[in-house]
């Protein structure tokens, strides 16, 4: 009998039945995707390090290093299980070149990442290949990063080339490396991996030697204790410091922020699933009401009633949560790509398959819980009032709406103007349903595009630990990096072209952190007045007692703003004041800027920010600039920093954004038809009474047009204006629980995007959908009506 | 006097296919002249509301011509009948089909405002002489379900009236009301027919058809008599002879 019902149901209300379905699918299947994402991603990172085996802590280094002292230091530390030291030859991007097959050829110059060659280790931090298989290549063959075929374009079979001076060597591409440390852009170096004879011939010919000591405990979480030893003993640590945590996350980033998008939106839809289901249901109610009250004056309970209704919207969450499900198994290829592609295919182990299933599940007791809830209303009407009314409750404030709006008081208004805004003003507590999934559609859009753009903003690098300028220039430590300053600032104040700009110098300090040990700090000293950063708290400091420190390292310390941290300076203990704390992803998030003067041979490096003044080409001036400054010198400008260092989340962020557009309009275009379908089947005698007395199809749809975009953009303003209320707050709160070293976030809005295209394309599907939609009111006819 | 509305031949089929297909209109002449009280009677299903759907441009005839102030209407667009029934055709139906989302005195008013002839605050000022013309000037701010069958039936006569049409078109316009209130809306309509405006009623009403200049009977989708009354003048009050001369012609005709 229930299975009669609910065909009966279904083949006359069939639009109505099949976008619920559509809905519930929808976002079953988004929330299985996501888990799977999650439990995928670590389950192919963890299955890539058992294979890979990253270091639980890493230091690179350039120069020399004792490797006696170094020996001693790894015995006497009793939890190191093993370590090693691989020597890297860094060879400059301008002079790799790649060669396709038909003789055409590029050189990498404008490489940020350090390019590395290696050989394969013996057993820990292996290089894999696309099978997760360590890589021996043979002589004259070389594996190229994975990560650089998303700019570069290097085929297998491509001959690779290096030269310096009269040196010169060919490789032949035979395979893609997966390196399971350097596995994002986000990290400063990349690696290729050649064969371990050729590698001893090239490192004394070409490039500069940076050596990666690398250590293993039982237990990946003594690193950041092991990194204090480390550095305390004095153990060589000319390069970035790394540990095994951050090697993890920030592999994982992209994908994570893809997740929190697919969660995030699904969320979304099973709340517009929610108001969906309150919607039909009330409407499906007040249709039947006087069937209700026959019903229970016919003796039968509030349970037997509720159950009637309960097992259609039952059926519709069963058979959408595994349709929604099985899509999710289709379809998370096109989103665990990237994994794949990174980390090697994902398992699908037990619990990818299970878990995804407990998180629909919930989706569906979510649903069939509120479901219950809107039902329960049936208890309140009694038989009586139930038998007697049956009829629509939203007439009875037609005259209270027409003290406001009425057609003879506007007297320039268009009559079908008029009626479209009484009739949503009568019927409100209908149009809300639109209002609402308007507003969600437009949040769904816009806080993913905001974050695009914040990500994709030379402006973001500003609060994000760096000053905004048009070139970066870097010096890293050297023999002559003396000289290499002198060079650099000749060159920029001998240059006319040259607006303004702004030297940091990093140098290493001691301050004392939070357990009460002294532990070195990295310093960024200059004339911090210039800088454009942007402060979380308080601000920049402004004279040499003052220190202003990045979140992850205010943290580590333990100190506020205006708080006095006791540090090591030049030898002599000082009490610096924290002047202000701003938040950096930069430098694996552990820095610290000051205004004083430093010792120059204590340097570590050199950062210069140059803005150009109006109209300077700035490719022409780095070109020039890296002709000048010769080799050793990095010159970059600030886009093309943004675009090596996050374009890969952004990237990924690009994908995710598309998606959600585009499922934000198809949840537009379903929801005005769902709404369509039980509105205007309410208003069958309206819109023929209409038709009757003069009013024409045309007539009736402009006011149905109107009715709709009059809603919409009720909804889009409300929901732009939450979107940027909201949206900066749960992006912050998920991206300060992930430790990236980022607490708060200020979206960087493209208006066009975000004020203009997206609530115009909204519109413009609302619009196309309700025209549409509408040409069934040619179909209403007062005949039928009246023959009914 | 001149023919206001003319059909000519005209049929009317129902149905998907050949064999579902039902003829309910089968060939009909019929010519009513300007200020005429026509009443169509019929049994149920003869097919006489179809007739008065069709004749008055609400619905489209499979066949035949229908000629409305001189001008075949049959083949217009939506949107050119549209305009002749607000600006020359008056309707009233059963019951009294007004819009909920509108007051009483909105729902009057609203062929007014939308035929746009006359500035707004003149068609409230004829809505208003209007309503109190039919007795319910108190009631033009309520909404439509706080008043009576009878008062909305008189505001559904009055939102027909606005635009002043040459013709009014009802279907079976007493079919809901108890018989006082069937009489006064009747005198109504009568009074306005003796205004000059034309009228075409179906009714099955022995009491609405006597009012009638000209009652035609309907059979199985055709004409099959009719009988000439002559105008009913109310000051009169000879109704019930005019009844009962129609009751006789009916019975002599076994109808």
């Amino acid at each position: 009998m229930n299975l009669t019902m609910i065909k009966k149901d279904f083949s006359r209300n069939k639009a109505i039945n099949i976008t619920l379905l559509l809905f519930i699918v929808l976002s079953a299947c988004l929330i299985s995707v996501g888990t799977m994402i999650v439990i995928q991603l670590f389950g192919a990172i963890d299955s890539m390090y058992e294979i890979a085996k990253p270091p639980h802590f890493m230091q690179m280094h350039t120069g020399e290093i004792n490797w006696e002292e170094l020996n001693d230091f790894a015995e006497s530390v009793d939890y190191v299980e093993s370590w090693q030291v691989i020597e890297m030859v860094n060879i400059y991007g301008g002079n790799i070149r790649i060669t396709k097959p038909d003789g055409k050829y590029y050189v990498m110059s404008d490489s940020l990442l350090d390019i590395g060659f290696v050989k394969q280790n013996d057993k820990y931090d292996l290089l894999l290949d696309t099978n997760n298989t360590p890589i021996y290549p043979s002589k004259g063959e070389i594996g190229v990063p994975i990560i650089l075929l998303d700019s570069y374009d290097i085929k297998i079979g491509d001959t690779l080339t290096i030269t310096e001076g009269d040196y010169s060597k060919d490789f032949t591409v035979t395979s893609y490396v997966r390196d399971s440390q350097m596995n994002s852009t986000l990290c400063s170096s990349t690696r290729f991996l050649i064969n371990e004879e050729e590698h001893d011939e090239i490192k004394n010919r070409i490039g500069k030697i940076e050596y990666l000591i690398e250590f293993y405990f039982p237990d990946e979480s003594l690193a950041s204790k092991f990194q204090t030893t480390y550095e305390k003993a004095g153990m060589p640590a000319n390069g970035q410091p790394i540990t095994y945590a951050i090697i993890r996350l920030v592999s994982g980033i992209s994908d994570i922020i893809m997740v929190l998008i697919i969660v995030l939106v699904s969320l979304f839809l099973i709340f517009v699933v929610a108001i969906c289901l309150r919607f039909t249901i009330l409407t499906a109610m007040e249709e039947e009401i006087k069937s209700i009250g026959t019903m229970r004056a016919i003796g039968m309970s509030y349970k037997n009633i509720s159950q009637i209704y309960l097992i259609k919207y039952r059926f519709l969450a069963i058979l959408g949560c595994i349709a929604g499900y099985a899509l999710s198994l289709v379809i998370n290829k096109y989103f665990t790509s990237h994994i794949a592609e990174t980390f090697g295919p994902p398992k699908l182990t037990l619990a990818a398959m299970l878990a995804p299933i407990a998180t629909v599940c919930l989706v569906y007791l979510f649903e069939i819980y509120f479901c219950k809830k809107i039902i329960k209303k049936i208890k309140r009407i009694t038989i009586v009032e139930a038998l007697r009314s049956g009829a629509d409750r939203s007439k009875a404030n037609a005259s209270r709406v027409a003290k406001f709006i009425n057609l003879s008081k506007f007297k320039s208004l268009p009559v079908d103007i008029l009626m479209a805004v009484q009739d949503v003003a009568v019927k409100a507590r209908a149009w809300l349903l639109l209002f609402f999934v308007i507003l969600i559609a437009i949040g769904i859009m816009v806080v993913p595009v905001n974050l695009h753009n914040t990500f994709k903003s030379p402006k973001f690098i500003t609060y994000m630990g760096q000053s905004q300028s048009d070139i970066v220039v870097s010096l890293a430590k050297s023999e002559n990096i003396a000289e290499k300053f002198d060079e650099v600032f000749d060159v920029l104040n001998s240059d006319s072209e040259v607006e303004d700009y702004n030297v940091e110098a990093e140098v290493v300090y001691e301050a004392i952190n939070k357990d009460g040990d002294w532990t070195n700090i990295h310093v960024d000293c200059s004339d911090v007045a210039k800088s454009e950063l942007q402060y979380l708290e308080g601000k920049a400091p402004e004279n040499e007692n003052q220190i202003a420190l990045s979140v992850l390292n205010a943290n580590e310390m333990g100190v506020k703003v205006g708080d006095t941290l006791p540090m090591l300076i030049n030898g002599q203990e000082m009490s610096i004041v924290v002047s202000g704390i701003y938040q950096d992803v930069t430098s694996g998030g552990f820095t610290a800027k000051m205004m004083r003067p430093y010792d120059k041979e204590a340097v570590e490096g050199y950062s210069f920010y140059i803005n150009v003044k109006d109209g300077v080409n700035i490719q022409k001036k780095i070109d020039l600039y890296k002709n000048k400054m010769g080799v050793e010198t990095e010159v970059v400008s600030m886009e093309e920093f943004i675009d090596q260092t996050l374009g890969g989340v952004s990237r990924q962020l690009g994908k995710a954004v598309v998606a959600v557009i585009i499922m934000s309009m198809c949840l537009v275009a379903l929801i005005i038809i769902l709404f369509f379908n039980l509105q205007a089947a309410k208003e069958y005698s309206q819109v023929a009474i209409m038709k009757a007395i003069g009013f024409s199809v045309q007539d009736i749809r402009k006011q149905y047009l109107l009715k709709v975009l009059m809603v919409s953009m009720i909804g889009i303003v409300f929901g732009t204006v939450l979107a940027n209320a909201l949206g900066e707050g749960i992006v912050s709160g998920i991206l300060s629980i992930l430790g990236l070293g980022i607490s708060k976030i200020t979206f960087i809005i493209n208006p066009v995007n975000a004020y203009l295209l997206c609530p115009i394309a909204t519109l413009i599907v609302a619009v196309a959908v309700t025209w549409y939609s509408s040409k069934a009111f040619k179909r209403y006819n007062i005949v039928q009506l009246i023959n009914e | 006097m001149k023919t206001i509305l003319e059909a000519k031949n005209l049929y009317k089929t129902f149905g998907k296919s050949k064999e579902e297909e039902t003829v309910v209109l089968k060939g009909v002449n019929l010519a009513i002249k300007e200020g005429e009280f026509v009443a169509i009677m019929g049994q149920s299903g003869s097919g006489k509301s179809t007739l008065l759907y069709n004749i008055s441009g609400m619905d489209r005839p499979t066949g035949g011509q229908v000629i409305f102030d001189g001008e075949d209407i049959s083949g217009l667009s939506d949107e050119e009948m549209s305009q002749i029934r607000l600006n020359k055709m008056g309707f009233i139906f059963q019951h009294s089909h007004l819009l909920k989302t509108l007051s009483i005195k909105e729902n009057i008013a609203l062929p007014g405002i939308k035929a746009g002839k006359k500035p707004r605050n003149m068609v409230m000022n004829d809505t208003k002489k209007l309503m109190d013309r039919v007795g319910i000037g108190n009631i033009g701010g309520h909404d439509i379900t706080k008043v009576s069958g009878g008062q909305l039936q008189r505001a559904a006569i009055c939102r027909a009236l606005i635009n002043s049409p040459n013709i009014i078109f009802a279907d079976e316009p007493t079919g809901a009301l108890n018989s006082s209130t069937s009489s006064e809306v009747m005198n109504i309509l009568n009074d306005i027919n003796q205004n000059g405006t034309t009228l075409l009623v179906v009714t099955h009403d022995i009491k609405v058809a006597a009012r009638a200049d000209r009652v035609i009977y309907f059979s199985d989708g055709n004409i099959e008599a009719e009988c000439t009354l002559g105008k009913f003048n109310t000051q009169k009050n000879n109704l019930k002879e005019r009844e009962d001369e129609l009751i006789k012609w009916l019975k002599e005709r076994g109808f």
